[in-house]
């Protein structure tokens, strides 16, 4: 098809014919065309259908608000839904489609909503879908969701990929029109740090779009030259494809760059877009404003457009909706379009204004109004009463609106600031509390003059610069016009039946304003809710200030009183992906890896994710079909010889100064301070409310220096918790706090034969024997022939343990050299079930049990809290219900007559209805016992120490199993803990 | 006498420095920095002077001084934390607390953490897609702890726009480098375009 909507002139490199499809159709364009403006050069008007009613429609305007022209961009997984056409860059070999039609945009089945528009007004699924009511969800919502709607997802994974970034600035300039290239001018030649951003690729704004002169040359070219020097100075970052769109607190902003969206994907390592956060000294909204349509009858057919889009497309583009042209304005501004296609060789079929002021041309000035017009799937002909009362038919293909413009104010409400109504301009301007930092230039301030623009940029930077501190003078102006902007407001045409549409995007007519009134809905966010105005991708940039004047005018208020409803970033929709940057799929977060982590590869283990950890769970051997045949033979083996496990994970917090065992005496409920030098204790830390918090130990290194450990999961929150207390409530103590989590590969050693092993890689200057070194000892050692190290000896297993640590680049080495040394001892790596096997076994808490809901006397530890001193959290746990004798007792339990003992399970006494009120406690980790052979369990129950020997029901109410237990003793293994001393 | 020796190994689990190159910039771990951490006890403030004839000047607020055999930067109130070769001075934990005294604690963090060295032209793009780091006035001497792809970690400008020292948990190097790698090839391809 030939572009035979082309005119002379405009913006583009006719040179590049650049090819594209819509709709499986061929096309050519030219490079700076967008999507848009090349389908209107080829004739094509109709570029979508509605989404209620399936009404055709083409573009209405030439820019991000464009409600109508939303297409599905792209190939295969690609594929975005409700890009808009108006802004999509033409690419050589882009593909698009329409979407929301079937089977096709010209035969669009759904179409058949139109006819029974009088079913589907505001809230008809509300008031029509009532019964049965059980299917609104099945049947009805799913039904709605599928005919009305927009475009559909590919459903595959994004092959795109998204960076993200910061960048600093003393001046945000948003917005490169005339106020904003002037702002960005006069803060450069100042000698800030501007970022001067812009959505559009070709920065200009307006200028671009219009004929007029600054300083004498086109608009187009004075925005060239300026563009020129601000690219000098290295101080300014020049952001096109850049929407800003949200403004946030303390002058951050967020920003889209759409880095290779306007190219052919070539699957390199390009991103699509970056998402930019901007912090901003000062910032200057420049952005424009948005021309207002006007409601009348049919006003919605493919070929009417905004006055102002039709202009645009005719001077940058070069491009008309159609080669006859009528255009209905109710301020001089409209003019211009007449004026501007008329020099492009367009036929101006007439003006229609309803003012006695209109201003006449060398066409047809009828004073009057648009009531109808005509054209099913494109404008074929306008039907206008005149001021007289006669009627008269037009036949045009194109058809400019203007009812003035409204200045773009949602960036200054992002934090809940309210707009100001203007009485000279009909419009809302920028008013209330801006963002910090924010001021308001040119048309979006409601300075609607090419001159006025420009000195507003000026003056605008020089003030924000001066809050700064940074001195700036404004540039000369360049003499532009300066036309006095005066708006009426003439939001529709009374006359015709037909419907008269506010928001072309949700398909609301000036009826369902009407409607909404009268069905008590007047309150603007009521009114948004009810009918949908303003929602979706255009957010009402088109229709809001249309729909609360209807508002307005049915409830006898004013605008100003009727107020708008809440701007909320983001300005333009943006893609998901770019909001999740790098952090998808195995990237999603970043991980930790043990020091033991490529020898455990090695070996196969199969590895779980423990908070940002990947530990080892368990190391299958050749034969193991099932991960409990592994988790039992390695529990079994530490039972029996030895074993090893890489605990480096547990957070290790170095603790040093002169009050290091006053601050410990303070954040565990327990004693530290007579803990000798070369001595372990358990320490179990409540939260301030008398919660347990976290257990772990201290080991005493020096008299001023302890190592603390806590759990895994718990390393960041207890460290912070430890950081709080020494800055916050205990500045007077000296005491230092380092993590030294990474800095030490720490492996369990456990079992009878552990001692041996160790035996043979300590150097022998340390006497390790029971005598020298007993049950809680600790020490720096040496091992290997010198390699510096510390020995702790605990255990979590019940058995005889230890815990070494040397610095972590020898971790690696150190757990092939426990391999080898114990080979003759048959040694076994564990990995994390064999190790939560061990502990439920011996009765051992960990986070299951420390799940924040349970007390020290809950855990059997009441007497643990020491009386002797105060610690945090010491008062509150002997709080009545956190205290009592008969309350929740950590317990043991095993399985009777069953093979599993779920954790989780609730707990009733044998025979009770298993309800909220009869709930007894809980199962909080469970396992089989290799040991024992079968399952046991750990668990919280009501009375627990008095009750031991009695078979209570292990429950799962949600899925109706239940299974009988015995509570016993939570050590299963060694309750005398011999084996520790050994 | 034990049989048995330990050998050490990057935090890549390798026995070489791991190291990447992507047109002209090039990310390389650093295993032979040794590293400490220096709090001045209550009432010890004066130890910056100390630190500062260790070091070779003074490091204030948000500082990083390079100097031979130590090198220090600012990592809190009263807090260093001091670099030096790790072949000659593994025990520079030690070695320092010998020379302060009881007036500072000292804490070994030669393995928590893992140093890196980026080089390259125009670094600039990069760091600014992984640190929120005012560039433009981030200049050599300066230290700054900050957040790069969700991971804690420290900047150090040796040669603003050419020269980095990064630093971050050992056990996250992977996931560190992979992110700073990933940066590097995506800026490269959106400088080649």
């Amino acid at each position: 098809m030939t572009q035979s909507n082309r005119l002379n002139g405009g913006q583009i490199d006719r040179a590049q014919l650049l090819r594209f499809t819509f709709d499986g159709q061929s096309y050519s364009g030219h490079a700076g065309d967008t999507l848009a403006s090349a389908l209107l050069s080829n004739g094509v008007r109709l570029m979508g259908r509605s989404f209620k009613y399936h009404r055709p429609r083409g573009p209405i305007s030439a820019g991000s608000e464009e409600p109508n022209a939303l297409m599905m961009i792209g190939d295969g997984a690609r594929v975005e839904p409700n890009t808009r056409a108006t802004v999509a860059e033409l690419y050589d070999g882009l593909t698009a489609k329409s979407q929301n039609a079937w089977p096709s945009l010209k035969l669009d089945a759904l179409g058949i909503n139109d006819v029974f528009s009088n079913f589907l007004t505001a809230g008809f699924y509300y008031k029509t879908f009532m019964w049965p009511r059980a299917f609104w969800e099945k049947f009805y919502e799913p039904a709605i969701r599928k005919a009305a709607g927009l475009g559909r997802l590919s459903m595959q994974e994004d092959p795109d990929c998204y960076d993200k970034g910061f960048l600093h600035c003393d001046l945000l300039v948003i917005g490169a029109g005339p106020s904003g290239l002037m702002a960005a001018l006069t803060a450069a030649r100042a000698g800030a740090r501007v970022i001067l951003a812009d959505e559009d690729f070709r920065m200009g704004g307006r200028l671009n779009a219009e004929t007029h002169e600054l300083g004498g040359q086109s608009g187009a070219d004075w925005a060239t030259a300026t563009l020129a020097e601000l690219a000098s100075f290295d101080t300014v970052r020049l952001m096109t494809r850049t929407t800003v769109f949200g403004a946030y607190d303390h002058g951050v902003f967020g920003a889209v760059e759409r880095v290779s969206d306007h190219l052919r994907p070539t699957g390199d390592t390009r991103p699509r877009q970056t998402l930019w956060r901007i912090y901003a000294r000062r910032s200057l909204l420049c952005a424009g404003a948005t021309e207002r349509m006007v409601g009348f009858a049919n006003n919605d057919r493919p070929g009417i457009l905004q006055a102002g889009a039709l202009r645009a497309y005719a001077n940058r583009w070069a491009v008309t909706a159609g080669l006859r042209v009528t255009v209905f304005t109710n301020n001089d501004d409209g003019h211009r379009t007449a004026r501007d296609l008329a020099a492009k060789g367009v036929e101006i079929v007439a003006v229609i204004d309803p003012r006695a002021e209109a201003p006449q041309g060398d066409w047809r000035v009828i004073r009057g109004q648009v009531v109808d017009t005509k054209g099913r799937l494109g404008l074929k002909s306008v039907t206008v009463r005149g001021h007289d009362g006669r009627q008269e038919v037009l036949q045009v293909e194109g058809l400019g609106v203007s009812g003035g413009w409204n200045p773009n104010v949602s960036l200054t409400c992002h934090q809940r600031g309210r707009p100001e109504w203007r009485e000279d301009i009909a419009a809302f301007v920028p008013g209330g509390t801006l963002p910090v930092g924010m001021a308001v230039a040119g048309a979006a301030a409601g300075d609607l003059s090419t001159h006025g623009a420009l000195r507003g940029g000026a003056e605008g930077a020089v003030a924000s610069l001066e809050a700064l501190g940074i001195s700036a003078k404004a540039p000369e102006l360049p003499e532009a016009e300066d036309a006095p902007v005066q708006q009426t407001p003439l939001w529709y045409v009374g006359e015709g039946k037909a419907r008269k549409w506010i928001d072309f995007q949700n398909d609301v007519t000036v009826k369902d304003v009407k409607l909404a009134h009268q069905e008590g809905f007047v309150s603007v966010e009521h009114l948004k809710r009810y009918t949908t105005l303003g929602m979706a991708t255009d957010q009402g940039k088109n229709s809001n200030l249309g729909g609360l004047a209807v508002m307005a005018e049915l409830t006898g208020q004013t605008i100003a009183q009727t107020g708008t409803t809440m701007f909320r970033p983001p300005y333009t929709p943006v893609a998901m992906g770019a909001l999740a940057g790098r952090s998808v799929g195995k990237d999603f977060k970043p991980t930790r890896l043990t020091p033991s982590h490529h020898w455990a590869e090695k070996q196969g283990a199969v590895f779980v994710e423990v908070g940002q950890w990947m530990r080892a769970q368990w190391f299958p051997q050749l034969g193991e079909t099932h991960w409990r045949q592994s988790v039992d033979r390695e529990a079994l083996a530490v039972r029996k010889s030895v074993g090893v496990c890489d605990v480096t994970t547990l957070g290790k917090v170095d603790v040093q100064g002169r009050d290091a065992a006053e601050f410990l005496n303070l954040i565990y409920a327990n004693g530290f301070a007579k803990l000798a030098v070369g001595k372990t204790r358990y320490g179990l830390m409540l939260r301030e409310d008398g919660i347990a918090m976290d257990d772990g130990t201290a080991a005493r290194l020096a008299e001023d220096h302890f190592v603390v450990t806590t759990t895994t999961a718990n390393a960041g929150p207890v460290y912070r918790h430890m950081e709080f207390v020494r800055q916050c409530l205990r500045p007077d103590l000296d005491v230092q706090l380092i993590s030294t989590t990474d800095s030490w590969a720490q492996y369990a050693v456990a079992g009878p034969n552990a001692r041996k092993l160790l035996q043979k890689i300590v150097d022998p200057e340390f006497d390790i024997s029971n005598e020298a070194f007993p049950f809680m000892g600790c020490a720096e050692i040496t091992v290997c022939g010198g390699t510096r190290a510390r020995l702790f000896r605990i255990s979590f297993s019940g058995e005889l343990a230890y815990e070494i640590a040397v610095p972590t680049r020898y971790g690696e080495s150190l757990i092939e050299v426990l391999m080898a040394a114990g080979e003759e001892f048959d040694v076994t790596p564990y990995g994390t079930e064999a190790l939560g096997v061990l502990r439920i076994e011996k009765g051992h808490a960990a986070g299951n049990e420390l799940n924040g809901q349970t007390s020290a006397a809950h855990l059997g530890m009441a007497r643990m809290v020491s009386t002797k001193k105060d610690s945090i959290g010491a008062v509150l746990t002997r709080r009545e219900e956190l205290s009592r004798e008969d309350g929740l007792r950590l317990m043991g339990f095993e399985a009777i007559d069953s093979d599993t003992l779920p954790a989780g399970s609730h707990l009733f006494a044998e025979g009770a209805a298993h309800r909220p009120e009869t709930d007894q406690g809980w199962l909080t980790s469970a396992c089989y016992s290799p040991h024992l052979g079968k399952p046991i369990a750990l668990g919280y129950i009501k009375q627990g120490g008095e009750r031991i020997g009695e078979v209570v029901t292990a429950a799962n109410p949600v899925e109706g199993t239940s299974v009988k237990a015995r509570i016993v003793s939570p050590h299963f293994i060694d309750p005398e803990g011999a084996r520790l001393r050994d | 006498m034990t049989e048995y020796r330990l050998f050490p190994r990057t935090a890549f689990g390798a026995e070489s420095a791991h190291s990447v190159s992507i047109a002209g910039v090039t990310l390389t771990e650093r295993p032979d920095v040794a590293l400490a951490s220096v709090a001045a006890r209550t009432g010890e403030a004066e130890i910056a002077g100390t630190m500062a004839e260790l070091c070779g000047g003074p490091c204030g607020v948000g500082q990083y001084k390079e100097g031979a055999p130590f090198s220090t930067f600012w990592s809190g109130p009263d807090q260093w934390f001091v670099l030096a070769d790790h072949a000659a001075h593994e025990t520079l934990a030690a070695e320092l607390q010998a020379r302060l005294g009881d007036r500072a604690s000292v804490t070994e963090q030669n393995d928590g953490w893992v140093v890196f060295d980026l080089t390259g032209n125009a670094l600039t793009p990069m760091l600014e897609r992984l640190c929120n780091i005012d560039l433009a006035r981030f200049e050599a001497g300066q230290a700054q702890r900050c957040v790069i792809e969700h991971i804690s970690s420290f900047v150090l400008c040796r040669d603003p726009g050419l020269s980095y020292r990064l630093m971050c948990g050992r056990s996250f190097a992977r996931s560190f480098a992979h992110a700073v790698e990933t940066i590097m090839a995506s800026v490269a391809a959106q400088a080649a375009a």
